[in-house]
């Protein structure tokens, strides 16, 4: 594999639109046309960008060892990075209906979330990582604050001292490690774990290894930071918690995969990290049932679905990590659908998509189909994508001898069902006798977007061999036997 | 005579009745019911799955699951008391978590 320079334009390009968008802030039409075109871009940076590696210092092995920062570009980075990239499209098209004033820091905010996001997917070196969670925790800020509400304020300023608690400690797992190994580069630090002695070590090893947890739990909102991570999704506008969620999915991801490299052939961390999946699922799922305003629900819903997805990268088998992944763009595709719905439904009736609403149906049928089909996905019924990584994740969990976790899944699926359905009967199907007033229309751009992701989650489910070839060699590569 | 499903279900309606006041049959109501459910059967489920440490470990944690959803129930109005996004809250439990994760393993197989 020879050195990729356009691998680093997908996390340097957002960069420099971001401090572009700064300076012509108060350049409304520069600004919105700006955003939409670099958005465009990115996309084809990453469907142009080569498999293999980006050295940034320019020396890619030095006596065996891996000196610079580096960027690693295989089919399941190109994948995700791509799917990501279309979320930012419809992000960029949303925003430039619904942000009004001078957007210009919203948009850059917007970009610089794309590019954290990119930054921890394709890393391989434990700083990059760091500063990756570190950037995309501050980006958070800043998109939710936009929202401009008390709530979101409120939401911020809680998970920003989160981040002092998370992040200081991934910072300090790093630090063990570098320590123990004398390594930053990841694929050397498995190296060296799996080579060296590590005698007298374990307990500090242990303890880095619970500090990567705590990060994996708060950039994918698991247990116990679930109430937190679900005000984040709420507070914030439906776009960009559209592009939050993805973050959030990818992040994870990124991290749960290196954490299993790291640190998955030892005794009992697997079970840990499946336990703190299962309880993130149910309870993520169980809160979003009390809820009544479809945002709320849909952010509980997102919350209990990265359980699904760490259900998966815990069992850490390659089917199992195939399943996981699987699972990870699925949510990102019907989950960024549905908050996109409510966005239009906000664009329509200028209120939100809350218990009272009621007879949608009647005032934007097709809008009402692809709200059907972004839940149906989502609640795993066949031939949606939702169903073939659900049912993937259920035969991974019994391939293992752990037909408990299958049944947790099946819950999961099942609930989410009852609480999207629950949500949707109050707002787009109840029969109302004062009908609500449209106050306003939803732009076509949107519209394409909806229509997109729901041949997306039809295409996915019928065919799920097309996203599953790019996942699959990601999954075998980094695929451990079961220890039970 | 009232049969044992009708029993069950009409002592499970009361306990939710208890705590949230309002229509019986509103959306709200069915979801804390289905999520009183939804939490009962995982608490047994997530006692059986502590098999794969050992069998009468799984046997002693779900007779105490067993004992404390009778004691505690109706579940989901704690449940949702203490998944508030209050942050002294949240912080508590992660440092727990934080203990748990460093210590468990390390005790299994270091």
């Amino acid at each position: 594999m020879s050195n990729q320079p356009l691998v680093a334009l997908i996390v340097v390009a957002p960069i420099l639109v971001a401090v572009l968008l700064n300076l012509g802030y108060g350049k409304i039409r520069f600004s919105k046309y700006l955003f939409i075109a670099s958005a465009f871009a990115l996309l084809i940076i990453v469907l142009l960008s080569g498999y293999g590696y980006h050295w940034f210092a320019g020396h890619p092995i030095f006596q065996g060892l891996r000196l610079s920062l580096e960027y690693v570009f295989t089919p399941y980075h190109k994948f995700a990075l791509f799917i990501l990239s279309l979320l930012l499209i419809f992000t960029a098209f949303a925003a430039s209906v619904s942000v009004v004033g001078k957007p210009g820091v919203y948009y850059a905010f917007l970009l610089l979330c794309y590019a954290s996001t990119a930054m921890a997917v394709l890393t391989n070196d434990l700083y990059h990582l760091w500063i990756a969670v570190e950037v995309a925790s501050l980006i958070i800020a800043g998109v939710v604050i936009a929202a401009g509400s008390p709530g979101a304020h409120r939401a911020t300023l809680k998970y920003m001292f989160i981040t002092g608690f998370a992040g200081a400690g991934l910072a300090v797992s790093l630090a063990i490690l570098l320590g123990v190994t004398g390594v930053a580069n990841i694929s050397d630090a498995v190296y060296a774990l799996s080579t060296m002695s590590l005698e007298g070590f374990m307990p500090t090893i242990y303890m880095a290894y619970a500090f990567f947890v705590i990060a994996w739990i708060y950039v994918a909102g698991m247990a116990p930071t679930h109430p937190i991570k679900a005000d984040i999704y709420r507070y914030s506008l439906p776009h960009a918690a559209a592009l939050l969620q993805a973050q959030a999915k990818l992040m994870m991801v990124a991290i749960g995969l290196i954490i299993l490299r790291l640190f998955g052939s030892m005794p009992f961390t697997r079970e840990s990290m499946l336990v703190i999946s299962l309880i993130t699922a149910i309870f993520g799922v169980v809160l979003a049932l009390m809820q009544s305003d479809l945002r709320h629900v849909l952010a509980y819903i997102v919350v209990s679905h990265g359980g699904l997805v760490g259900i998966g990268l815990s069992i850490g088998t390659a089917y199992a990590i195939s399943a996981a992944l699987f699972q990870a763009i699925n949510d990102i595709i019907y989950m960024g659908l549905l908050f996109l719905a409510c966005e239009a439904i906000i664009l329509l009736v200028k209120r939100d998509p809350a218990a009272g609403l009621g007879n949608l149906i009647s005032k934007a049928p097709s809008l009402a189909l692809f709200i059907f089909i972004g839940s149906f996905a989502a609640s795993g019924i066949p031939p949606l994508n939702g169903f073939q990584s659900e049912l993937m994740l259920i035969n991974a969990a019994l391939s293992v001898g752990l037909p408990e976790v299958a049944v947790v899944i099946l819950f999961v699926s099942v609930t989410t069902f009852i609480a999207l359905f629950k949500s949707i009967y109050e707002i787009i199907l109840r029969p109302k006798k004062v009908e609500s007033e449209v106050l306003g229309s939803i732009p076509n751009s949107l519209y394409a977007s909806l229509f997109i992701l729901s041949v997306l989650c039809i295409v996915f489910g019928l065919i799920p061999q097309l996203p599953l070839s790019f996942i699959n060699p990601m999954a075998a590569e980094v695929g451990l036997a079961w220890p039970h | 005579m009232a049969t044992l499903k009708e029993t069950v279900y009409e002592l499970l309606r009361k306990w939710v009745s208890r705590i949230h006041v309002g229509d019986e049959h509103s959306a709200m109501m069915s979801g804390y019911l289905v999520g009183e459910l939804q939490l009962i059967a995982f608490l047994f489920i997530l006692a059986v799955l502590f098999r794969v440490f050992a069998i009468p470990l799984a046997v002693v944690v779900l007779l105490a699951v067993a004992a404390s959803a009778l004691y505690f129930a109706p579940i989901a109005i704690g449940f949702e008391r203490e998944n508030l996004s209050n942050f002294n809250l949240v912080m508590f439990w992660l440092v727990l978590y934080l203990a748990a994760l460093s210590t468990i393993p390390l005790w299994g197989g270091g």
